[in-house]
């Protein structure tokens, strides 16, 4: 019940973090980003192989990568990092040229089709469909024999990092990069008449979104010990743009309460339900479950339940009292929130 | 002098590109597949004057505003700021070298508020930079100090203070027009080209854009202005060029093109008399 329910935890990080990493890139960015689990599959994949060592085994053969390198705590996670930014630098050339939207999402969705499909089919390539296992837990040894104690550390650890991506989110966000991301997202050749480079613009947020992405691999790889094409499907994706959508896009807030419901309640709880009817039913009730509740929130609840929030507000500063340069406009500030009335022109 | 929305001509200069440059555009020709929306029109819009662009609806007017935004790319002809050949730059390389524009239709960015949407003319010094706009918080923060302040004295000048913190897209059509104006003001452009400012404006605004352009062009900033309005160019272009079928029939003061034979037959028909 304890790794349960820290697992729990650490998932709610993991999908809190990619849903901040899709927020950034769909929400501010506009960019359709339906390939994304493969960023975050890339940073997993990575971290696996720099922390495995000789001890990779799948369920069928065993594998060494690297020359059976182990890196050391947390070099495996800065690599997932890396990888993840690398992976959009490759691809996003691709996707991010002067492409209509819903090309762009279907470019993605294929890419991540495909790259699912290769490597489960290529059991020389990363241990095709069997994965990677045995995916040493970093630092294990600190914590003894307590297995509770590094459980919850991890869950700490976690909560750590995925404080520091909520920042880092929020920070980009209220900054004039990310005024300039909301830009082209609402009208990107008003935008360029404002002399903003929206490739150059593009490509940074999609490789932020990547090593994000590429963080949460990582970091879940490293809890769970194990992965595989089969933790990577494109409809991964889905869940977390609909956290996205549910919480409300282009709110940092938001993602971090769609990944709660979506990938909480939604989709981990029902793991502690007791088995009923066939094996498998539940998993299947679980997906249709999300796919009504991504309908009802389109439908009911389209804005999502949080608003994106401006990058400037007034709050209690006002603008001095002046007269224009016609001498035809007064203007007098009033409310506590900064609101003003503006008494309008002489006629 | 208090200059352009109070915030002195001086201010102009500051940041941005030096006024006083004119923007010309030489034997400029479109086509859109088999149709020649602009055949071969040449346009010298000098510093420190409005030039204004006429002509019936399809006359290429827009077409030939693309154009020297960097919009549409010409099939033919140059594009000159200043010295300097500007044919092959795009859109974000003009706005950098001060030439600035708004659209026939009102471009604003709808989901973020008024006062951001002004702001967004300002070039931030870490606009394009994710690491110094995550490293210089403090550089970016007072830049955008001092440009909520002009971008509110700007709003409350045009009568939309209490819109600031509205989400644009909630506008009227003058109101998203007035913002996109006052965005390019906060670019301090070198150049400016308004596709049909004043449609959908209150007539007082229209006055007060009136007023405006004179004292950018007492500050040696180029206007280029496509209108339909007769009065608001008569009274504000000290050059008129008027097109048809996208040739240029006409160049002079509104006066003079008023009295043009082409003019009167391109706008009204052969018996009619000049536009009014």
């Amino acid at each position: 019940m304890n790794f349960y329910l820290s697992l729990t935890a650490v998932y709610f990080v993991v999908y809190a973090m990619g849903a901040l990493a899709l927020n950034l890139q769909f929400g501010l960015g506009g960019i359709v980003n339906f390939g994304f689990i493969i960023f975050e599959s890339a940073g997993a994949y990575a971290a696996a192989l720099t922390s495995v060592g000789s001890s990779a085994t799948g369920v069928a053969q065993s594998e060494t990568y690297f020359w059976g390198t182990s890196l050391p705590f947390p070099l495996p996670l800065i690599v997932a990092v890396l990888v993840g930014g690398l992976l959009a630098a490759v691809i996003g050339p691709a996707t991010m040229r002067k492409m209509r939207r819903d090309y762009q999402a279907a470019a993605m969705l294929a890419i991540a089709i495909i790259a699912n499909q290769l490597v489960g089919n290529t059991s020389s390539f990363l241990n095709g469909g069997n994965g990677i296992a045995n995916i040493p837990a970093p630092l294990r040894s600190v914590f003894g024999s307590s297995v509770a104690a590094y459980d919850w550390a991890y869950v700490a650890w976690s909560f750590l990092l995925g404080g520091g991506v909520f920042l880092l989110c929020r920070w980009i966000s209220i900054s004039p990069f990310g005024r300039a991301v909301r830009l082209l997202r609402d009208d990107e050749e008003a935008a360029a008449s404002l002399g903003i480079n929206a490739w150059s613009v593009r490509m940074r947020l999609f490789v932020v979104g990547g090593m994000i992405a590429g963080l949460t691999g990582g970091l879940l790889v490293e809890f769970i010990g194990a992965w595989s094409p089969s933790a990577w499907n494109y409809q991964e994706t889905f869940v977390l743009l609909q956290a996205v959508i549910l919480g409300g896009v282009g709110s940092e807030y938001g993602a971090v309460f769609g990944a709660l419901i979506v990938g909480v309640i939604l989709l981990q709880l029902p793991s502690f339900l007791p088995a009923i009817g066939y094996p498998g039913l539940i998993d299947s009730l679980q997906w249709i479950l999300i796919g009504v509740v991504y309908l009802a929130v389109l439908w009911f609840l389209p804005q999502g339940t949080f608003r994106e929030r401006a990058s400037l507000r007034l709050g209690g500063r006002a603008p001095p009292e002046k007269v224009g340069p016609l001498g035809q406009e007064s203007i007098r500030i009033t409310g506590p929130s900064g609101a003003t009335t503006n008494e309008g022109p002489a006629q | 002098m208090t200059g352009i929305l109070g915030v002195g001509s001086a201010s102009l200069t500051e940041g941005g590109a030096t006024p006083g440059t004119p923007l010309s555009g030489t034997e400029i020709v479109v086509h859109y597949g088999g149709v020649v929306a602009v055949n071969g029109v040449t346009v010298r819009a000098a510093a420190g004057a409005v030039t204004g662009i006429i002509g019936p609806n399809g006359a290429g007017k827009s077409s030939l505003i693309a154009v020297l935004a960097g919009a549409q790319r010409p099939a033919s002809g140059r594009v000159l700021l200043g010295e300097r050949d500007i044919t092959h730059l795009r859109p974000h390389q003009r706005s950098e070298l001060g030439l600035l524009r708004t659209f026939q239709t009102a471009r604003i960015f709808s989901r973020l508020s008024v006062l951001e949407n002004v702001i967004a003319g300002t070039k931030s010094p870490s606009a394009e930079g994710l690491v110094s706009a995550l490293l210089t918080r403090r550089k970016w923060r007072s830049h955008e100090r001092a440009s909520t302040e002009r971008a509110l004295g700007l709003l409350a000048e045009f009568g939309m203070l209490d819109q600031a913190e509205r989400r644009c897209g909630e506008l009227s059509g003058g109101q998203r027009r007035i913002v996109e104006y006052l965005r390019v003001l906060m670019a301090r452009p070198s150049v400016i080209l308004l596709d049909e400012p004043t449609v959908g404006m209150a007539p007082w605004l229209v006055a007060r854009l009136a007023d405006d352009l004179a004292t950018l062009r007492s500050s040696g900033v180029c206007v280029v202005l496509v209108g339909h309005e007769m009065g608001f160019i008569r009274q504000v272009c000290d050059v008129v060029i008027v097109m048809a079928n996208g040739e240029a029939i006409a160049e002079g003061s509104f006066d003079e093109v008023a009295e043009n034979d082409l003019v009167r037959q391109a706008y009204l028909g052969r018996r009619a008399g000049p536009p009014s």
